[in-house]
């Protein structure tokens, strides 16, 4: 039997109540994006806070923290199969107890704590690699499209570091964004919109392109290595790539 | 006429670029009540075309010299564009970088611009804009400048995160040869006062939650790699000084770049030797994580490093009496010894080991890189290598990697910008 939920974490968090209390699951998956396959049983479990909240109390009382940080970075990964691993991972959870948390050399725990470990890197990542830009009227604008739902996870980062700066982090992927303000910030769904830069704007982004290619030392280019840290595939949202990329483009014609 | 901001900017930020200190880690800070946050763990924003993590907005406050060191671009005896940034500007620059997250903060160095004193003053004058006007917690790392008043460097460490002097020469006689006006006794003068004024302040800690911080990021040093014939021990030995003596965070390394001709330094057209920077890296993480000291990793007539095997596996090979090792039987301190083992992965077998059996398909997924470790292993009584335990049968299998192909190798990015890590 696989058990739908409805893409929350609270969702998820009630089909592993319902696999202890209404029946055992195989598997879980959310409604969006799951195949129907012919051969598979399936049923949608309803969101139920208060069993949620259950699992939620039951994980925070019995195991470390860094359990339930690996459990929820991982279940923002944007891996097809993350609701199954983070099944069987609870379920030997349970059984184990606190100690699940030493198992690095367990098949099951080693899936999870990798996977929370790619997608707590993504976040650290984009602390560094997410670019604002002042628009008109002051505030800043940062988009992005990472692989992992991390938006909420590197929110907080923000709002405590921009102080009383006015922010909108926007993941254009998933249409949504993190609106912040004097410390604080909400999440809220997103189609985006445009703005027009201040007038600085630009003043300062052509200072950071001249510092950027400043600091590089000639004598010892590496581009590979370059490569390594700055995947090609951000470097659409960095500015100071910009001209790399027209140059990359240009060579491959 | 006057210079304007770009122009400034491209000729200081040149200028400061062969400082390596780029680390913005060491600090955990929350914002109160301005602009700006430090994380522990420190944050790249980007790397630069020679794969350098850039982290700071790095810049010399002035380049006009009143010096000759002969290593130096900046020297007052060459004949390049000269400039000075205004405190104004160097913070309007900081902020606008920082809101818009190119930057963790500021790195600012100098040459002697008219004395000491003088150049220490400015950047006192900065950290005084950024801290008090702008209200600005982000990471600040300044210069100590030789010579200057104890007092100004008082003032500044109350303000900054991290300071450094830079030894760049090992010794004094490289010293007297190619920076005659840099006395040693000089540049350890702010180290000596900074050492005591960081173990003062821990100490108050202690009683009052809140008695003022100095330099909470800890001091940094930097030295030459190239320049003089110094060998790897030499260079290494003091390392281990400057971490005893000094209780220095972080001591960088920097492969010589020719900017200057002179008979007293190699031709310009010698490379940077690179992957010799890279293996005193790695020397200098068998002495901050894995407990080595520096007669361990080169003994008495061995003046430098392998440029074939890291200093890892060479100090394994010469002490192959001691190894294999049982896996589930070696304390915290033996493991790490073990090649293909680092603090991440010592830590996890010892922490299952309290539960758990280690079984030899867990240590891969440990994060064990196999391929070394295991010849120098047992795992439950079975020795993992095959056949027999000799230093021609290891390097057999382990083919080092062409000798010139040290490029890419290593990543400067993550031995300098972060405090804490693993070991290939
Ligand atoms: S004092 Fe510093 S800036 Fe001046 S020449 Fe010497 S190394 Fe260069």
């Amino acid at each position: 039997m696989t058990y739908l939920h409805d893409g929350t974490l609270d969702g998820f968090l009630t089909c592993i109540y319902a696999h202890y209390h209404s029946g055992k699951a195989d598997n879980i998956h959310a409604e969006k994006g799951y195949g129907y396959p012919l051969l598979e049983e399936w049923k949608v479990v309803e969101t139920v806070d208060w069993q949620a909240r259950k699992v939620y109390d039951a994980l925070e009382e019995r195991f470390p923290r860094q359990v339930f940080l690996d459990v929820y970075h991982t279940f923002l990964s944007n891996r097809e199969d993350k609701d199954g691993i983070l099944l069987r991972y609870l379920v030997l959870a349970f059984k184990v107890g606190a100690d699940i948390d030493r198992l690095h050399g367990d098949p099951v725990v080693h899936q999870v704590k990798k996977t929370g470990r790619q997608v707590a890197f993504e976040r650290h990542r984009f602390l560094g690699l997410l670019r604002f830009a002042e628009m008109e009227g002051k505030f800043l604008l940062a988009r992005f499209a990472p692989d992992a739902d991390i938006l909420e996870l590197v929110a907080g980062h923000f709002a405590d570091r921009l102080g009383q700066e006015r922010f909108i982090i926007e993941d254009t992927k998933r249409k949504k964004a993190v609106v912040g303000m004097d410390g604080k910030w909400v999440l809220a769904d997103w189609e985006g919109k445009d703005w027009n830069t201040s007038k600085e704007e630009e003043g300062m982004q052509g200072l950071w392109k001249a510092y950027f290619h400043a600091v590089a030392i000639e004598g010892r280019k590496n581009p590979k290595l370059q490569r390594q840290f700055v995947p090609l595939k951000y470097r659409s949202m960095m500015l100071e790539f910009s001209e790399d990329k027209k140059r990359d483009t240009g060579k491959k014609s | 006429m006057d210079k304007s901001t770009l122009d400034k900017l491209q000729i200081l930020a040149d200028g400061a670029k062969y400082d390596v200190s780029c680390a913005s880690s060491g600090v955990e800070k929350k914002n109160q009540g301005g602009l700006g946050n430090a994380a522990a763990c420190g944050i790249c924003h980007t790397w630069s075309s020679d794969g350098r993590c850039v982290s700071l907005l790095k810049t010399l406050v002035s380049n006009d010299c009143v010096f000759d060191c002969a290593y130096c671009a900046s020297r007052s005896g060459n004949d390049i564009p000269r400039a000075s940034f205004t405190a104004e500007e160097i913070v309007e620059l900081t902020i606008g970088f920082y809101r818009r997250n190119y930057i963790e903060g500021l790195f600012l160095s100098s040459a002697i611009e008219r004395s000491p004193n003088h150049t220490m003053e400015k950047i006192v004058r900065i950290l005084q804009l950024l801290r008090e006007r702008e209200k600005f917690f982000g990471y600040i790392h300044v210069k100590a400048i030789p010579g200057a008043d104890p007092q100004l460097i008082h003032q500044a460490g109350l303000l900054a995160d991290r300071m450094s002097v830079n030894l760049e020469l090992p010794t004094r006689e490289s010293l007297a040869l190619l920076a005659p006006q840099k006395k040693p006794e000089k540049l350890y003068l702010p180290m000596e006062q900074m050492a005591r004024e960081i173990r003062q302040s821990k100490e108050e800690q202690k009683s009052f939650r809140h008695a003022p911080k100095f330099v909470p990021g800890g001091q940094s040093t930097q030295m030459i790699v190239g320049a003089t014939r110094d060998s790897d021990r030499t260079i290494l030995k003091a390392t281990q000084a400057l971490y005893r003596r000094f209780q220095m965070k972080r001591v960088y390394f920097s492969a010589y770049m020719p900017v200057n001709g002179g008979s007293l330094l190699p031709s310009l057209q010698t490379a940077p030797p690179l992957l010799r920077e890279h293996r005193l890296y790695q020397a200098d993480w068998l002495l901050r994580f894995y407990g080595f000291t520096a007669e361990e990793i080169l003994p008495e007539g061995t003046p430098d490093l392998d440029l074939e095997y890291d200093p890892k596996i060479h100090w394994a090979f010469r002490h192959l009496h001691e190894f294999p090792v049982e896996v589930n039987k070696a304390d915290y301190k033996t493991l790490l010894r073990v090649p293909g083992i680092g603090p991440t992965s010592a830590g996890r077998i010892v922490r299952q080991r309290g539960v758990r059996k280690v079984g030899q398909e867990d240590l891969q997924r440990m994060g064990v890189a196999l391929k070394r470790a295991r010849h120098f292993l047992t795992c439950g009584g079975k020795y993992l290598g095959d056949g027999e335990l000799t230093v021609d049968a290891v390097k057999e299998v382990l083919h080092p990697l062409p000798r010139f192909s040290q490029v890419g190798l290593f990543d400067p990015g993550q031995g300098l910008h972060r405090e804490v890590g693993g070991f290939p």
